[in-house]
């Protein structure tokens, strides 16, 4: 039994709900203001329209754009769901409209996959579950019944996520490139110092080494000091000095805003409680409900296998092997964030051996910048294009295609090499989860 | 515990400072501004000004052979042309500001020419040189084939601009053509001070930053204009998978001076790497230099910039090999052109993936946290 593992934990215990309720509240205003600013920046077309061809997910082909206006009115649905969240309005509803939109979106393109975008994913999935919407929200006005209180896990879930993403983030940096050469952030520094009133430190070599063991180290250990009532104010405090310092140095959007006011949850009841005191005037509360929840016990099992899945997805690398920087097979879900950089080069070639054709393609005919940057780096990717390569010339010339690539890659600017084995059709590889053995051995 | 956090932060600076000195006070010593001034002023603008002249030439020339058709006049026209098309080898290269608004790659160097649409043209007269359709009708290319092109001998070319009846059109598309390119050119010049001070104002590695710029336009007039359709098109392609020789696809097809060109081109590539001053008086700072700055490595822990200059130097030999015009010798299977296709591939992932991942230059403003 689990209640045997961890005797001391009560996974119904009544808690107070004003932390969810502020999580609730700051996640759906973080998404509006992603969404609008996502639509702003012309994105959604850059993004979702304009591109010729997709890179879908292994077994998610079928999720295909919507186009124009498709796109528009799936992110407005968004956008609605992300004020249903924050309001607590039609909560559950909300919820799940907002996970299903936002990763439908995600699966269109692995290009676009980012570690915080996953993060965004699984946060609205666990919304779905937690009854956020029992007190401060429109539901509860609805109902006109405020219940206080919630099970405990439906705040320790995220808090238990969240302390994942950063100790996961924190494992991933110890590696000799990043403490030791302090590398990528050697190479990224430099090229930042033009950034105001930090710039000129950031030409100094100690600053990456200072910056790494410190980024390795805060996240490492940032979630027990949140965690700890003596260090919470100090740690936060770091929280967004850290976050606010990749902001400025990095493209990097609004994931450092999304963490700094998720990490809220870190706080206690009282300092949740003040807060929502403040903005609206309770005049009395239920009481606790000392017996706590009568939750299913199936929701204690599905948590178990959750987290061990969460706990085991970064290490999947181990079952591959070649280098996993190289290869990356595994790198993605795994919070390796930050933590290469990694340049690519690709010519594809066509030959038609029975209409004695050969041509290149270069892929910035039919790619955009970026899925082309993502593609000259991503084993996967550049097997998705090649097969895009040859169904289309498979079809303009009703004839059997190959497809070679010539191609080099460098990680953390230790010198280019060759990346794909160059004398592998393409064309006859099947897509999958199997070992990669077309990709060049990384010490060739 | 904060004092722990503290005193434990504090330890790692000492830590760093006080066993690795060298490491603390490394620095990378590179003046990013007076790296873009001297691209801006010793290499890009004498490039503006030298375009400028040879076609202010080719404008001075064709009037002169407009007002007096003779074999000297077309003589001096043809020459002209050359050094023109010579000095825009080197532009091409500094693609950026206005020299890339007015898209000066694809409005003077299209090849190869589309000759049955210039007689078309000059035969209709109701053609638009601007429009995205006249392309392969323009430019030196389309020059090329005017004064070459129209005949064996420098009489016959001369009997083709005398010719009763089409004549006095195909005197008026030489001389639109050449004010196209004169308007390129006076665009760019104008264009240029202005842009200047962004130019060299901007020195992060953002998108739009001069580095970004100057490194993106000079891989790609490197890769695909160059060792793409100077030599990679005509010859066949990459070896490796057999491709179809064209040779009428070279440059300059008609005069013959493709060899010419693309040395000229791969000379302008290791100029501008280097931030050679215009008139090659002096070695100013450049990507080069930066490069070293960052102790920027290639595979083998040479010195990347030393491994471009000499892979670059390497190709120029296997040009300078070359005697005949490449539409001579593109058409023969594996022919020297391949050499020099090699030469040239070698230096690509150098100067696309190594290059560009040391000095970290971004190619979007759209949000990366890096993996």
């Amino acid at each position: 039994m689990v209640t045997n593992w961890l005797p001391t934990y009560r996974f119904n215990q009544a808690k107070h709900i004003a932390p969810l309720a502020t999580f609730r509240v700051a996640f759906g205003v973080m998404m509006l203001a992603s969404i609008i600013r996502f639509w702003s920046n012309g994105w959604i077309a850059k993004q979702y329209i304009e591109p010729e061809f997709y890179f879908p997910y292994y077994g998610f082909e079928w999720i295909q754009s919507w186009g124009n206006p498709g796109m528009y009115i799936l992110f407005a649905i968004m956008g609605i769901a992300a004020i249903g969240i924050a309001l607590g309005a039609f909560y559950r509803f909300s919820a799940t409209l907002f996970f299903l939109s936002f990763t439908y979106v995600e699966l269109i393109d692995k290009t676009n996959y980012l570690n915080h975008y996953y993060f965004v994913s699984i946060i609205a999935f666990l919304l779905i579950l937690v009854p956020a919407n029992k007190a401060y929200s429109i539901d509860a006005w609805r109902r006109k019944k405020q219940d206080f209180y919630v099970p405990a896990w439906s705040i320790h879930v995220i808090i238990l996520q969240l302390s994942l993403v950063y100790f996961f983030a924190g494992l991933a940096k110890l590696q000799p490139d990043w403490l030791l050469e302090a590398l990528p952030l050697k190479i990224w520094l430099p090229s930042r110092a033009d950034t105001p009133i930090i710039g000129s430190l950031l030409d100094y070599k100690l600053t990456a080494f200072i910056f790494s063991w410190f980024g390795a180290f805060y996240d490492l250990t940032i979630p027990f000091f949140l965690l700890w009532k003596r260090t919470r104010v100090i740690a936060y405090l770091t929280v967004i000095a850290f976050h606010f310092m990749t902001a400025a140095l990095f493209q990097i959007g609004m994931f450092p805003f999304i963490m700094v006011v998720s990490t809220l949850i870190f706080f206690s009841e009282d300092f949740h409680k003040k807060l929502w005191a403040k903005l609206i005037p309770q005049r009395k509360e239920v009481l606790p409900n000392s017996v706590g929840f009568a939750n299913p016990v199936v929701l204690k099992y599905f948590f178990i296998l959750y987290f061990s899945l969460q706990v085991l997805l970064p290490f999947r690398y181990i079952l591959y092997p070649g280098n996993l920087f190289w290869t990356e097979q595994g790198y993605r879900f795994s919070w390796r964030v930050m933590l290469m950089e990694k340049v690519g080069y690709s010519q594809f070639s066509v030959n038609i051996p029975e209409k004695k054709k050969s041509f290149e393609v270069f892929p910035q005919q039919y790619l955009t910048p970026v899925q082309e940057k993502m593609m000259n780096t991503q084993p996967d990717m550049v097997l998705q294009f090649a097969h895009f390569l040859r169904d289309k010339y498979q079809t303009e010339f009703d004839a059997e295609v190959k497809v070679f690539v010539e191609s080099y890659a460098t990680i953390n600017g230790k010198g280019s090499r060759p990346f794909i084995n160059p004398e592998v059709n393409l064309a006859s590889i099947k897509r999958g989860y199997q070992h990669k053995n077309w990709v060049l051995p990384y010490n060739q | 515990m904060r004092y722990l956090k503290f005193s434990s932060f504090i330890l790692f600076i000492t830590f760093f400072t006080a066993c690795d000195k060298k490491t603390g006070s490394e620095k990378v010593d590179f003046d990013r501004e007076a790296f873009l001034v001297n691209i801006a002023d010793n290499v890009i603008q004498p490039s503006i000004e030298n375009f400028a002249f040879n076609a202010e030439g080719i404008t001075v020339a064709t009037n002169s052979f407009n007002a007096n058709l003779s074999i000297e006049s077309l003589n001096v026209l043809r020459s002209e042309l050359k050094e023109a098309w010579l000095s825009y080898q080197h532009l091409a290269f500094v693609h950026v500001g206005p020299v890339s608004s007015v898209n000066l790659r694809d409005r003077v160097n299209i090849f190869p020419t589309d000759a049955a649409l210039i007689e078309e043209n000059i035969a209709s007269q109701n053609y638009v040189l601007g429009s995205a359709a006249n392309v392969a009708a323009k430019g030196f290319p389309a020059l090329d084939y005017l004064l070459f092109g129209t005949g064996n001998t420098e009489e016959e070319v001369l009997s083709y601009y005398a010719d009763p009846d089409l004549g006095e059109n195909r005197l008026q598309y030489l001389t639109d053509l050449v004010t196209d390119i004169q308007t390129t050119s006076n665009l760019i010049s104008e264009g240029w001070p202005d842009y200047r001070s962004t130019f060299v104002g901007n020195t992060g590695t953002d998108v739009g930053s001069g580095t970004s710029l100057l490194v993106n336009e000079y891989n790609f007039q490197f890769d695909i204009r160059i060792k793409n359709a100077k030599i990679g098109f005509p010859s066949g392609g990459n070896p490796r998978t057999g491709g179809v020789l064209s040779p009428e696809n070279v440059e300059a097809y008609f005069s013959g001076w493709s060899g010419e060109l693309a040395e000229e081109a791969v000379k302008s590539s290791i100029a501008v790497f280097k931030g050679e001053h215009f008139d090659a008086s002096e070695d100013g700072l450049g990507l080069d230099d930066y490069l070293d700055a960052l102790d920027a490595r290639d595979r083998n822990d040479e010195l990347l910039s030393r491994a471009i200059i000499n892979q670059s130097t390497a190709a120029l030999e296997e040009m300078e090999k070359i005697e005949a015009p490449y539409s001579e010798i593109a058409s023969a299977e594996g022919s020297q052109l391949v050499n020099v296709y090699n030469a040239l591939q070698a230096v690509i992932p150098l100067i696309k993936v190594d290059m560009t991942s040391a000095l970290s230059v971004s190619i979007t403003f759209q949000d990366n946290d890096g993996d």
